[in-house]
């Protein structure tokens, strides 16, 4: 429940809005919506909304930033000062030895082995195996990557999983939209 | 800083036997009332008078030749032996490096001598009385963070206050005296400059630069800030600043802090905790502070990523009590010493969560009886409640994270706690320290930006989010582990150790209970280290009901 409390204003998966600081590889990659490193990366973004609902971090060996400097520096107090979670995309040993990663709240990524590295260093309850995209599709198309969205969004505490009997009473039709739509509401 | 030896007539082999638990340190002094050995030692003369003084922060080559100043002015130790009179030891004026003496005294030869050591371990290991744990500094090692009055957890064992003397008499006694500290003479006045207090603390840190190089630690707050700043101006090129989490939740120290770092020109360093090194870390911090505290157990990655490099650490003990007024009264209708109380024993109110009821209340009674002892003559003092928290929590508790866990690979300096520094801050009047409203004034001539820049505890923040590694599944099984042990397991509230893993992620997530916890923790592996000296002890006593 109170993690719901702080649920952004995208309330599903595909509605996330995915900054990141510079190009992320992969096909995570494709999911962000704005670089907050870009010229114009912060605009339009409201005093008391940062704009996005999660960030990508790559690793520095993907050409992300290694030092806590200027704009970088910026953004990562921006993101923690609004509580958007920043998430490194690892995709090196070495990803996790930067002052970036220190202060990143999870990790995510797609090689096993730099994964259990990370898991030892971080723990298991913040790093995030990245499942690839499912099926066809346009880039754009969200909900091809819905599984990819589902473990980031999850994993950083965005959403959390519908209880087993949640899930059962929406199936069976029990949901509170489901009653009041079929006028059983108390 | 090893140190070890005797004063009066004492026993040359339990020196020699708590020398070797010290790695063999070489002999400093060896007369026939006194002995010294130790590291980090400086040996004095004066006339008729034989002498040697020791610090964990770099000496000058040269020292007065009097004890009563070198404990205001390096704040260290002495041990004097006259030709004629009786020979003493005049600890620091601050009192935040510690020496333990063994008070229980031990009869040689018909002749009683105190033995003295800058850790507990080998006064206790070399004891050949009886052993026994100290509950009243348990008690209060749970409800404020470290054992008052100078306890320590094995009964008999003291940690010398501030400036206090001990004499070795003719008759065979030693007597320890405490008078005449005088920082709590120092009187204010509305003609007192804060320049006083920046020049102060620059030459503090300019005098200390000729002999030692810098790692100053490099938190998000002002104190650390300050001293990083001093650093920078004395070093120049070269300077490395030292970070890591705190452990509270959020990054915004670290971030701060590379602001500032980058702000000043000089490198920074971030040391991570690693999930998988909890138990070592928790381990390796309850021995280095010898089981008295568990406050910092989160600075471990950083002291283990020091050590040894040579550099004498920078460190802010006392900047906040004696500098940025921290723990000012409430404003309640309480009697002043309850108001004091409250706040400094504040991880009583999780005492129902942690602790068995019986227990609880011998925890609250031991502490406040204490407490009192230490608090009242401080009732009415201007600065009362500034030396209340002083002695009650920077001492017992706050003093071993640099005087205990960084002196362990590192020597160390805490330039707030200079005796011109503390002198100066005290002149000026109370009311002008509240909120921390001197740091920026006190900043800004040396570092002009950075006195603008917000600390991170300024910045608001919507929620702390990142997952701390104290709550973490991995914390929370291995403080199970080490609370369901006998005999800890008695002083649990009913329920508790039987309880889910997800219940202790619960109570870790909170500050209260996860103090109580982490003491627990630290009472656990103390029982463990020292079994071999204790035996099968329960701890009855903390079980018995209050009458």
């Amino acid at each position: 429940m109170t993690m719901q409390l702080w649920l952004r204003p995208a309330h599903h998966y595909t509605r996330l809005r995915i900054g990141a600081l510079g190009p992320v590889p992969g096909p995570v990659g494709e999911l962000v919506d704005r670089d907050l490193l870009a010229e114009h990366g912060q605009a339009g973004c409201e005093a008391d909304d940062p704009g996005v609902d999660l960030v990508l971090v790559p690793g520095a060996g993907g050409g992300g930033p290694a030092r806590l400097s200027g704009a970088v520096l910026d953004a990562l107090i921006r993101c923690e000062r609004h509580t958007v979670p920043t998430v490194l995309v690892a995709t090196a040993h070495t990803d996790l030895d930067t002052p970036v990663a220190a202060v990143c709240r999870d990790v995510a990524g797609t090689d096993t082995e730099v994964l259990g590295d990370a898991r030892r260093r971080f723990g298991y309850d913040r790093v995030h195996h990245l499942p690839e995209p499912a099926g066809q599709g346009r880039a754009r198309h969200r909900r091809r990557y819905l599984p990819l969205l589902k473990t980031l969004a999850r994993g950083v505490g965005l959403f959390t999983p519908r209880s087993p009997l949640t899930s059962l009473r929406t199936r069976l039709g029990l949901s509170g939209r489901m009653r009041h739509r079929c006028g059983t509401a108390r | 800083m090893r140190v070890c030896g005797s004063i009066g007539h004492a026993a040359d082999d339990r020196v020699a036997a708590m020398s070797a638990l010290l790695g063999d340190p070489p002999t400093v002094l060896d007369r026939a009332t006194a002995a010294l050995r130790g590291t980090a030692t400086a040996r004095w003369t004066s006339t008729g008078a034989e002498a040697a003084s020791w610090s964990p922060t770099p000496l000058p080559e040269k020292l007065p030749a009097d004890a009563r100043h070198i404990a205001e002015q390096h704040d260290a130790f002495s041990l004097v032996v006259p030709d004629s009179g009786d020979p003493y030891l005049h600890a620091g004026i601050s009192g935040a490096a510690p020496v333990y003496v063994d008070t229980a005294g031990e009869t040689t030869g018909g002749a009683p001598g105190t033995y003295l050591c800058s850790h507990v371990e080998p006064l206790a290991r070399t004891r050949r009385g009886p052993l026994r744990p100290d509950w009243d500094a348990w008690a209060q090692v749970l409800a404020m963070g470290g054992p008052l009055e100078g306890r320590t957890p094995f009964a008999g064992i003291r940690r010398l206050p501030p400036y206090a003397r001990l004499t070795a008499t003719a008759g065979g006694a030693c007597e320890i005296t405490t008078t005449g500290w005088p920082w709590p003479e120092v009187t204010s006045s509305s003609a007192a400059s804060l320049d006083t207090v920046r020049d102060a603390l620059t030459a503090s840190v300019g005098a200390l630069g000729e002999r030692a190089r810098f790692a100053p630690l490099l938190s998000g707050g002002w104190d650390s800030r300050i001293l990083t700043a001093l650093a920078a101006r004395t070093e120049g090129t070269g300077l490395t600043a030292w970070t890591t989490s705190s452990d509270t939740g959020t990054v915004l120290e670290e971030l701060v802090s590379a602001k500032v770092a980058g702000t000043l020109g000089i490198e920074h360093a971030i040391v991570p905790a690693r999930r998988d090194r909890f138990s070592h870390d928790l381990a390796y911090f309850t021995g280095a502070v010898e089981h008295q505290t568990s406050f910092h157990v989160w600075l471990v990655p950083l002291a283990t990523a020091l050590a040894g490099n040579g550099a004498t650490v920078l460190d802010g003990l006392g900047g906040g009590v004696f500098v940025g007024g921290a723990f000012p009264d409430s404003g309640s209708d309480l009697p002043v010493l309850d108001r004091r109380f409250t706040r400094m024993a504040k991880y009583l109110d999780a005492v129902g969560d942690v602790l068995h009821p019986n227990v609880a209340g011998q925890v609250a009674e031991r502490t406040r009886a204490s407490f009192d002892t230490v608090a009242e003559p401080l009732a009415e003092h201007p600065y009362g409640n500034t030396f209340t928290a002083y002695l009650t929590r920077t001492l017992p508790g706050i003093s071993l994270s640099p005087f205990g866990l960084l002196s362990r690979g590192n020597p160390v300096a805490t330039p707030f706690l200079d005796d011109s520094v503390v002198r100066a801050a005290l002149a000026i009047p109370h009311a002008e320290h509240a909120e921390g409203a001197l740091y920026a004034p006190l900043l800004r001539p040396l570092a002009p930006e950075l006195a603008e820049l917000p600390t991170a505890a300024e910045i608001p923040q919507a929620r702390r989010h990142h997952r701390r590694r104290v709550a973490s599944p991995e914390a929370a099984e291995r403080f199970r582990e080490l609370l369901t042990r006998e005999p800890v397991r008695g002083l649990l509230a009913p329920g508790f150790a039987a309880a889910g893993t997800e219940t202790w992620r619960r109570m870790l997530g909170r500050t209260n209970q996860q103090h109580l916890i982490r003491s627990l923790a630290t009472m656990s592996l103390w029982f463990e280290r020292h079994e071999d000296l204790l035996g099968d002890l329960s701890p009855d006593e903390l079980r018995e009901p209050v009458t």
